[in-house]
C-alpha cells in the first residue's frame, strides 16, 4: 500500500527523495519503495524518517481505517 | 590510528616475503634433489617403409629406461601416425598404418613386463617395477600368421591366440612410407610436475594475498570508508545470495549428474564445476543491480562501471590471445586458460546489467516534483 502520508510530509518541507535519504542515511531507492508500499521499513527507520519530517508514527506509517 | 594501520600491513607483508621465500627454497631444494635421474620421457616419430608387405624401419626403435628404484609405475604410451592426436585415436583404422605394432618392455634378464598389439594407440597403464634397466621395443606384424606367432609368444596363452587374432583388423596401409609418432614416458605413480603445479598455485596464493594487501593498504591510507548499505539494500542482497546459492548448488548437481552418466567428458566436467561459481556470481550480481542494492550507499557507479570495462577488456585481451595459441582446449580438455573467457563473459554480464539498469532507471523517471508520479531517477 503506497504510502502517501510520507510523501505529502516530504513535500511540505520541499525535499525530494535524494534529500529525504541523504539525511536519514538511506538510498533514494529504499525511500521510493517505502512511499511506493513496496517495503516496509524497520522501527529504527521510521523514527529516523519521523525525526527529519518533524512528524510522528503515528502520522506517517498508521494504516488510515 | 594510521600509524597501528601502517604497522599492520608491515607485518602482512613481512610474513607473505617469508612465505614466498620459504615457498622458493623448498622448490628449489625438491627440483635439486630428484627421486630419479633418468629421462622419463622419450618422444620422436619412426619412419616406416612398406614393400610388397614387407616392413622396414629407418632406424630401428629400442628405447631404454632405467629404473633405479621399485614401485608402481604409470606408463604412458601413444603410438600414432604423424599428424593426428590422441583425440584421433577412435577415428583411425588399420588402413591408416602401414602394419600392426607388437610393443613390449622387458626387463634386463629379457622377462615382459608389458606387451601388447597395436594398430595405433594413446593409452596409460599402471606397472610395478623393479630396479632394473628396462627395454621397449617395436615389432612389426602385416598378416594373422605373424600376428599370432608373435601373440604366442608375448601376449597370452595357445588357447586365446585365435579369438584375439579374430578380433584383429588386418587390413593395413598400401605400400608406401609411413610416419609414426611415439610419445612415452615411465614415471613413478603419483608423481605429478611438482614445480608446475606448485608454481601455478603459488602465483595464484601470491596474486590473491597482494590484490588483498593493496585493497587494505589503499583503503586505510585514503582512510577510504567500508562500504555502507541501508536495510533494504541488505535484505535484497541477502535474497541475492540466496539465489545465487540454489543456482550455483542446482547447476553443480545437474553436472554431477551428466558426469556420472557418462554424458560429458570429465574433463569438461571439471570446467563446468568452475563455471557453476562463476555463474552464483552473476546471478548474485545482477540480482542486485536491478533491485538496486549493487551499490553501496558511499560508492560511485561510474567508477565501478570502469572497472568492470578494464576487467572485461583485459581478460577479453588475454582470451583472443590463448585462443589464437590453442591454449583454450587441449588434449579433449578445458585448460585452466578458460578463466580468461570465463571472466570477460561475467564482466561484461555484469556491465550489460548496470547499463541496461540504468537505462530503465533514466527511461521511467520524471522529477521529483511530479506530485503523484512514481518517482525514479
Amino acid at each position: 500500500m503506497k504510502n502517501l502520508k510520507l510523501k505529502s510530509a516530504r513535500a511540505a518541507l520541499d525535499l525530494s527523495q535524494q534529500d529525504l535519504a541523504e539525511k536519514v542515511g538511506v538510498s533514494r531507492q529504499t525511500i521510493n519503495a517505502i512511499e511506493k508500499g513496496d517495503y516496509n521499513p524497520t522501527i529504527n527507520l521510521c523514527r529516523a524518517i519521523c525525526k527529519v519530517l518533524g512528524k510522528t508514527l503515528d502520522e506517517l506509517f498508521w494504516e488510515d481505517e | 590510528m594510521k600509524q597501528r594501520s601502517k604497522k599492520h600491513l608491515y607485518v602482512i607483508l613481512t610474513i607473505l616475503v617469508i612465505a614466498v621465500i620459504c615457498f622458493a627454497g623448498f622448490l628449489y631444494y625438491f627440483e635439486s634433489h630428484p627421486d630419479h635421474d633418468w629421462s622419463s620421457t622419450i618422444k620422436n616419430t619412426s619412419v616406416i617403409e612398406k614393400t610388397d608387405g614387407v616392413i622396414k624401419e629407418a632406424s630401428h626403435t629400442t628405447l631404454r629406461f632405467p629404473i633405479q628404484k621399485s614401485g608402481d609405475y604409470t606408463l604412458e604410451l601413444s603410438w600414432l601416425p604423424e599428424g593426428t592426436s590422441k583425440e584421433d585415436v577412435g577415428k583411425l583404422t588399420s588402413r591408416d598404418v602401414a602394419c600392426g605394432t607388437l610393443i613390449t618392455l622387458k626387463d634386463a634378464n629379457g622377462t615382459v613386463v608389458y606387451a601388447t598389439a597395436v594398430t595405433s594407440v594413446s593409452l596409460d597403464t599402471k606397472l610395478e617395477l623393479g630396479a632394473s634397466e628396462y627395454v621397449m621395443d617395436f615389432t612389426y606384424f602385416t598378416d594373422r600368421e605373424q600376428y599370432v606367432e608373435l601373440a604366442k609368444e608375448y601376449l597370452c596363452g595357445a588357447s586365446m591366440v585365435q579369438d584375439w587374432a579374430d578380433l584383429f583388423d588386418f587390413n593395413f596401409g598400401n605400400n608406401g612410407t609411413y610416419n609414426m609418432s611415439y610419445d612415452i614416458t615411465l614415471s613413478p605413480a603419483g608423481e605429478i610436475n611438482i614445480s608446475r603445479t606448485t608454481g601455478m598455485a603459488l602465483g595464484l596464493l601470491i596474486g590473491f594475498c597482494l590484490v588483498f594487501v593493496m585493497l587494505i593498504a589503499i583503503t586505510k591510507s585514503h582512510q577510504l570508508e567500508s562500504p555502507k548499505y541501508d536495510e533494504r539494500q541488505d535484505l535484497e542482497r541477502g535474497r541475492g545470495y540466496c539465489y545465487a546459492f540454489f543456482t550455483t548448488m542446482i547447476f553443480i548437481m545437474l553436472v554431477y549428474c551428466l558426469d556420472s552418466c557418462g554424458l560429458i567428458a570429465h574433463g569438461t566436467s571439471s570446467f563446468l564445476y568452475v563455471c557453476a561459481a562463476f555463474l552464483g556470481i552473476t546471478v548474485y550480481a545482477i540480482y542486485c543491480i536491478f533491485h538496486e542494492s549493487y551499490f553501496a550507499l558511499n560508492q560511485k557507479t561510474g567508477t565501478v562501471l570502469v572497472m568492470f570495462a578494464l576487467i572485461m577488456l583485459i581478460n577479453l585481451f588475454v582470451s583472443i590471445m590463448n585462443f589464437r595459441e590453442g591454449e583454450l582446449f587441449k588434449d579433449g580438455q578445458f585448460t585452466y586458460n578458460m578463466l580468461n573467457p570465463l571472466c570477460c563473459l561475467t564482466f561484461f554480464a555484469l556491465f550489460v546489467a548496470v547499463v541496461v539498469k540504468t537505462m530503465i532507471d533514466k527511461r521511467g523517471g520524471k522529477g521529483d516534483e511530479s506530485g503523484d508520479e512514481d518517482e525514479e531517477e
